[in-house]
């Protein structure tokens, strides 16, 4: 008889006790008491082992990964309100490409603030957007809103110096810009993808002071603390349970990751790390749900970066369509701002305002200028972000 | 509870079955300290800094109350120019007295009500229009950070005109009478019934006193560094720098009050300020127990870092906003030298020591 038999029985018991462990707050003496029975049972059976193994029972082989995010005790519910009340936002700020709709700034920073007596939601929500940005950006947002608002009141087509609407060529689109081309909507939807949900998904919730807590006490519906937190992040990200099989359904940053999923294969790589990431988390393996925590950062920026490109593409080819233009150009500023509020970006905001410097003049969010741009500006930042962010494979594909 | 029931049920399986292995020591050995010698300390902290430190605060808060008077009676240049280098004074005081917080100063809040910053600029304009509220807390709209912006914020005659508002001027009083009579009633607790329970109070129980010095000592330790360098510079914020949220960003006095707020922790752990010689300290009983980190001398170690952050800080020029966006490799060092000093602080000594940490720095607010 050797010890490996003995440390393989001791690595089983700890499972079961481990899982039990999750499952209830209530001590389970009858789990206690079979524990013991086994181990006396143990006691007879392997008694007389060899002294050489350390004898040090690690529980983080043994457990499986499920194929999508159906494991015990998840809640996300306040994320997918965040996720609502921002498309019910978006929706409202791009009916004012109608000449008779005018947007109410109150309204727009009541449903920010979720100040819900001046909101005017179609839902009901007991959540906020705002205090959930990134704090030293929150006076950005509200600025933009303030613009939203005072443009919104434009009725006539923009030209340089002039808010006003902008219709693409085949008249399938038309977008609300500012004096400066730039179209406001964009950045406060893709802007807060970036400060509110990457931000709360990559910095908070993975970030160490959410995810060192307690992983022992189960709170019946949400798990334990650090699996709550888990499950938070997860659901900033905007994917049904089964994505990326099913990809019907998908919010924000869900969306765009599968806008660009035929060239990064981000889709299953992001997935695949939030499932290992909660199962280890489960079975108390920190080791690997430290590993999911650097490639969710990773790949979630990716999709932040690829989108940027895509749209960046889709400017220059656009180009002298001046609603395409503008559009995609304002889209791409988001996305690349949104590349700020990662944790473990791996890029530093001095590049990243290099990147929106260049396209827009300056990096500030409140007061970009498409009015110069030209398609080698466009390009050389879709190269140099390419280059830093690992893309130049795909760049022309994007 | 259950883990550990399992653990020492394979332990006790191993023994039974002749599995012997090299057995590493269970716990470390917790050092005595005689009774004697921790009243000796808690005295020494009472008596040589703690009392003195509020004992100064007190008086230097008296003396800009009666400044401030006199300025909103008789509102001149000059007496603008008192005022504002009375408060100065008693903001570098009160630097002093921050470490000690517990007993009296957690009784009166006295943090949030001198010292909570950056000032909520909203907060402030509400508490002026709708009256100070002295029960009204965490709020970031009063203390040394108000009359920061308020005595300080534009030019000689902006700030005259602004402060002689009546709502203006009515804030001011109210705000500086809460402050002095907070810390005039901490003061006289030191002085009474608290001073002598703390010099009494030994043992290393959570709430005894050498557990507050040690949390205490390191809590403030933890927002110097946060607060004070952390946030400005972005290196907690995602690399977003924040200059105006330093400490006396309007007086320009953030380097001073960063000094003196290190100069104050140093004197918690060295037991005096400047010239006092003999004296008990933290530093002193590390080193009479000849505690160990690794295998160096603990009081050594801390002593050695101590140093190379207090010359990073030396190192630095003008005020702290300036050097956020403009010095960040010297606010860096200045950061990661902090940030390895806790590890002894916070890690090192309590263990040694077998004290608990028991303050919470950052409580979650998770939805």
């Amino acid at each position: 008889m050797n010890c490996e038999i003995l440390i393989y029985f001791c690595k089983v018991l700890i499972r079961l006790n481990l899982n039990k462990n999750k499952k209830s707050k209530s001590p389970d003496m009858f789990n206690l008491k079979s524990v013991l029975i086994l181990s006396i049972g143990a006691m007879f059976a392997f008694s007389s082992c060899s002294s050489d193994d350390e004898v040090i029972p690690t529980p983080d082989d043994s457990y499986d990964v499920p194929v999508t995010y159906n494991f015990d005790n998840v809640s996300y519910s306040g994320q997918t309100q965040r996720l609502a009340m921002m498309s019910e936002m978006s929706s409202l700020m791009k009916s004012a490409v109608s000449p008779d709709v005018t947007l109410d700034v109150n309204q727009l920073l009541a449903m920010y603030a979720n100040d819900s007596d001046n909101a005017g939601w179609t839902g009901i929500y007991s959540k906020q957007l705002k205090n959930k940005t990134f704090e030293p950006v929150q006076a950005d947002f509200e600025t933009l809103l303030n613009e939203m608002a005072a443009i919104s009141s434009a009725t006539g087509e923009y030209a340089v110096g002039t808010a006003g609407t902008v219709t693409k060529a085949d008249g399938s689109k038309t977008y609300l810009v500012n004096e400066k081309g730039v179209e406001p909507v964009q950045l406060i939807e893709k802007g807060l993808m970036g400060a509110c949900f990457y931000y709360q998904a990559t910095s908070v919730y993975l970030g160490s002071g959410k995810m060192d807590v307690d992983n022992t006490i189960v709170e019946e519906g949400e798990g334990t603390e650090m699996e709550h937190h888990w499950d938070e992040g997860f659901g900033y990200f905007g994917a049904p349970i089964d994505f990326p099989t099913n990809t019907d359904g998908l919010f924000f940053w869900a969306k765009y990751s599968n806008t660009c999923n035929e060239y990064t294969d981000n889709n299953k790589e992001l997935m695949d790390a939030f499932l290992l990431g909660r199962a280890a988390i489960s079975n108390d393996d920190l080791a690997t749900r430290d590993n999911a925590i650097t490639t969710v950062r990773n790949v979630w920026e990716n999709v932040s970066a690829a989108a940027a490109i895509h749209y960046l593409n889709d400017a220059a080819e656009g180009f002298d369509d001046v609603a395409v233009r503008l559009h995609t150009l304002s889209e791409a500023l988001a996305f690349i701002y949104s590349l700020k509020f990662n944790d473990g970006k791996t890029q530093n905001n001095d590049t990243i305002d290099g990147y929106l410097s260049t396209l827009a003049t300056t990096s500030d969010i409140t007061a970009f200028d498409l009015t110069n741009i030209t398609v080698e500006t466009i390009l050389s930042v879709r190269d140099a972000l390419a280059l830093d962010f690992d893309l130049d494979a795909v760049k022309e594909n994007l | 509870m259950r883990l550990f029931s399992v653990l020492v049920i394979c332990v006790s399986i191993g023994f039974f079955s002749s599995c012997s292995s090299d057995e590493a020591p269970i716990s470390s050995l917790c050092p005595t300290i005689d009774e004697a010698d921790q009243t000796a300390l808690f005295e020494f902290y009472k008596d040589e800094l703690i009392i003195p430190a509020y004992t100064q605060a007190v008086s230097d808060v008296q003396v800009l109350k009666s400044g401030l008077d006199n300025f909103l009676n008789n509102p001149s240049t000059d007496n603008l120019l008192d005022v504002q280098n009375q408060f100065k004074t008693a903001y570098l005081s009160w630097e002093y007295a921050e470490p000690f917080y517990f007993g009296p100063a957690e009784d009166q809040l006295i943090e949030d009500h001198f010292n909570y910053f950056p000032i909520d600029m909203e907060n402030l304009q509400l508490a002026i229009q709708n009256g100070f509220d002295s029960d009204l807390t965490e709020k970031y709209d009063r203390g040394f950070p108000a009359m920061d912006y308020l005595l300080f914020n534009g030019s000689e005659s902006e700030i005259i005109e602004a402060l002689t508002q009546s709502d203006v001027r009515t804030y001011l009083l109210a705000n500086i009478e809460n402050m002095e009579s907070r810390i005039v009633a901490v003061e006289e607790a030191w002085r009474g019934s608290f001073g002598a329970s703390f010099v009494a109070n030994t043992g290393k129980a959570d709430g005894a006193s050498l557990s507050q010095i040690i949390n205490t000592y390191n809590r403030h330790f933890e927002t110097i560094k946060r607060n004070r360098i952390g946030l400005p510079s972005g290196i907690l914020t995602l690399g977003f720098k924040q200059p105006q949220v330093v400490e006396g960003f309007y007086s320009a006095m953030s380097l001073e009050l960063a000094k003196a707020s290190v100069a104050a922790s140093s004197a918690y752990f060295y037991g005096h300020v400047g010239g006092t010689d003999a004296h008990r300290s933290i530093y002193s009983l590390l080193n009479d127990l000849e505690l160990l980190s690794g295998n160096e001398r603990l009081a050594d170690k801390m002593d050695a870092e101590i140093k190379v952050f207090a010359n990073h800080l030396d190192d630095i020029n003008g005020t702290l906003d300036y050097a956020v966006e403009f010095e960040t490799e010297t606010i860096n060092e200045l950061y990661q030298s902090m940030s390895g000093f806790v590890v002894l602080a916070k890690t090192d000594m309590p263990t040694a020591l077998c004290i608990s940490i028991t303050y919470v720095d950052n409580p979650s607010d998770s939805d």
